[in-house]
């Protein structure tokens, strides 16, 4: 078990096949890297979107709470709607 | 005997077993492909007729079994989707799906590569080249009919039905591809015999075959996991997962 | 059980044939794809004698393809599919009798028409003998498994593409030995052992396919 290259120029080399190796294991390295990635940032998605649900829960439950409260004061019943609406 | 294996049936539990494997299989596989490309890009010989060219071995090798095993763990779980109607494992397969595509691209490419030096062309129509390319297209098949239904549950099965015809058809290929390069012998292209390997080669092979295993078991089981988590996004344990997990 | 399936294959037979443009569409498909061919790479006999057998089974997997798609579409759309289904009659039969009635509706043209492309290609007799016993051979197996994938992409509103995806990998090996069988024709050498592969692989898919197709439809109805 020994280092099998005189020096790192020769091993960036590889015996003048440096380019071929290096682009072999870097494609494949940015392959892994890839998925990995994807992996995770589709984890991120996620995250974000299960979120927005539970944002999403609340905001019709004040939405419904607030129009609970305007239509005692029966002024505003329109207005409230619309906001029922959007959310 | 199978019966422990029933739990994990449900989607609950399959993603408590996921979260406890991957940290293993995730650092293994880092450590082990550390340990195996360093040994065989410094220290393992150089090939007395190819140089140091001989090296892209050691990611090629490992990545070209890996394509067709992840296609035979794929075909498996599509089986046993089917015969048990298990939504985990049609999950489990797609999950695979492109962890496999993505090694039978970099047996390609590693191929090409590999081929340019020692062929003098980049793509020649070697028996091995041909057959990772037409499973490169049976894994995107498969992928393409998954994504084509709204209905996740008509396209794990769908799906699985275009994996285990694939399956039955890779043998047949193989060897029709093999008899057919072996018919057409280009004239110009001395074909390489495959070095009787020592094993001070042998031994980087084997471990960066280990860590590549490793890998398609750590991303497969990562997918997994979202999988599950975005087929039941709406469950509440999905939903106090993925909140512990955001703030964690 | 055999009159369920005489007379489903009697009713397909008239449906088919009472849509003649749809059957020579994939006809005209077949012909003009194969005279692209010496306008492509030149007139040379000897090129085109080389290429030929490859240039005829390529066009006669890619206008199979075209066809495809109507097998099970029109059944799929109005609903008799699912009134078949829920008949229970066997639908690995039905299928298969489906098949047969594809094969012979759309492909047996193309097969009829295969002189006239050996005449454009230049083949010689022994090559056309041989393209012609591949052919019968082979394209009830391009027929059986194209109906598992059709059966799969049936519900699906943009299946033509993805059909061609699917099916022409799965396609390899039979190109493979056809052509071979006719370059060994060509060579006079015997082919018996191509076509024996080309059988023995449409015994297999005739053994599994139908099981296939009648899954696939399920899953497609459901």
């Amino acid at each position: 078990m020994t280092f099998q290259f005189e020096s790192w120029q020769a091993f960036w080399q590889m015996g003048g096949y440096g380019f071929y190796v290096w682009l072999a294991f870097g494609v494949s390295l940015l392959a892994v890297l890839a998925l990995v990635y994807e992996s995770i940032w589709t984890k991120q998605q996620l995250i974000k979107a299960v979120n927005a649900q539970i944002a999403r829960k609340q905001r019709i439950k004040q939405a419904k709470m607030q129009s609970n409260k305007q239509t005692e004061s029966t002024t505003e019943h329109d207005k409230s709607e619309q906001e029922v609406g959007r959310a | 005997m199978w019966k422990w294996l029933h739990p994990y049936a449900k989607s609950e539990s399959a993603y408590q077993l996921c979260k406890t494997l991957l940290p293993w299989f995730a650092w293994s596989s880092v450590l082990t492909l550390f340990v195996g490309t360093l040994w065989g890009l410094a220290f393992a010989p150089a090939d007395y007729q190819q140089g140091d060219s001989f090296r892209i071995i050691y990611i090629h090798v490992p990545s070209a079994i890996l394509s067709m095993g992840a296609y035979s763990a794929m075909a498996i779980a599509a089986f046993v989707g089917m015969v048990w109607q298990i939504r985990t494992s049609y999950m489990a397969m797609m999950a695979i799906a492109p962890v496999g595509a993505m090694m039978t691209f970099i047996a390609l490419f590693t191929g090409a590569a590999w081929g340019k030096p020692m062929w003098g062309t980049w793509w020649v129509w070697d028996a091995r080249l041909t057959s990772e390319l037409v499973l490169l297209f049976l894994y995107l098949g498969v992928i393409s009919l998954y994504k084509a239904f709204d209905d996740k549950v008509q396209a794990g099965k769908a799906a699985s039905v275009m994996a285990l015809v694939g399956v039955i058809n890779l043998p047949i290929i193989h060897y029709s591809v093999e008899w057919w390069n072996t018919l057409h012998q280009g004239a110009t292209i001395s074909k390489f015999e495959r070095p009787s390997i020592a094993s001070e080669m042998l031994w980087p092979l084997l471990i960066n075959l280990l860590g590549a295993s490793l890998l398609v078991g750590a991303l497969s089981i990562k997918r997994l996991q979202n999988e599950l988590l975005r087929r039941e996004i709406h469950r509440p344990w999905a939903v106090k997962t993925l909140i512990k997990e955001s703030k964690a | 059980m055999m009159s369920v399936l005489m007379a489903i294959f009697k009713r397909d037979m008239a449906l088919a044939f009472r849509q003649r443009a749809e059957l020579l569409q994939p006809m005209m498909f077949f012909v003009l794809v194969i005279s692209l061919f010496p306008l492509g790479v030149g007139p040379g006999p000897d090129t085109l004698q080389k290429i030929g057998p490859g240039v005829i089974w390529v066009a006669a997997i890619l206008s199979s393809l075209l066809g495809m798609e109507r097998l099970f579409r029109d059944d799929y759309q109005d609903g008799s599919l699912e009134q078949l289904m829920l008949s229970g009659a066997p639908m690995a039969l039905v299928s298969v009798v489906k098949v047969c009635v594809h094969w012979i509706a759309s492909i047996l043209p193309l097969i009829v028409l295969s002189p006239l492309l050996a005449l454009f290609l230049n083949l010689t007799v022994e090559m056309y003998w041989a393209l012609l016993a591949t052919l019968l051979i082979g394209t009830p197996l391009l027929s059986l498994v194209g109906a598992v994938a059709v059966g799969l992409t049936v519900g699906l509103q943009k299946g033509g593409v993805l059909l061609a995806l699917l099916l022409l990998p799965v396609f390899v090996p039979l190109l493979i030995f056809a052509t071979a069988a006719v370059d060994a024709a060509a060579m006079q050498l015997p082919y018996s052992a191509h076509l024996g592969l080309i059988g023995a692989m449409l015994l297999l898919a005739l053994a599994l396919a139908p099981l296939a197709i009648a899954y696939a439809l399920r899953v497609s109805q459901s």
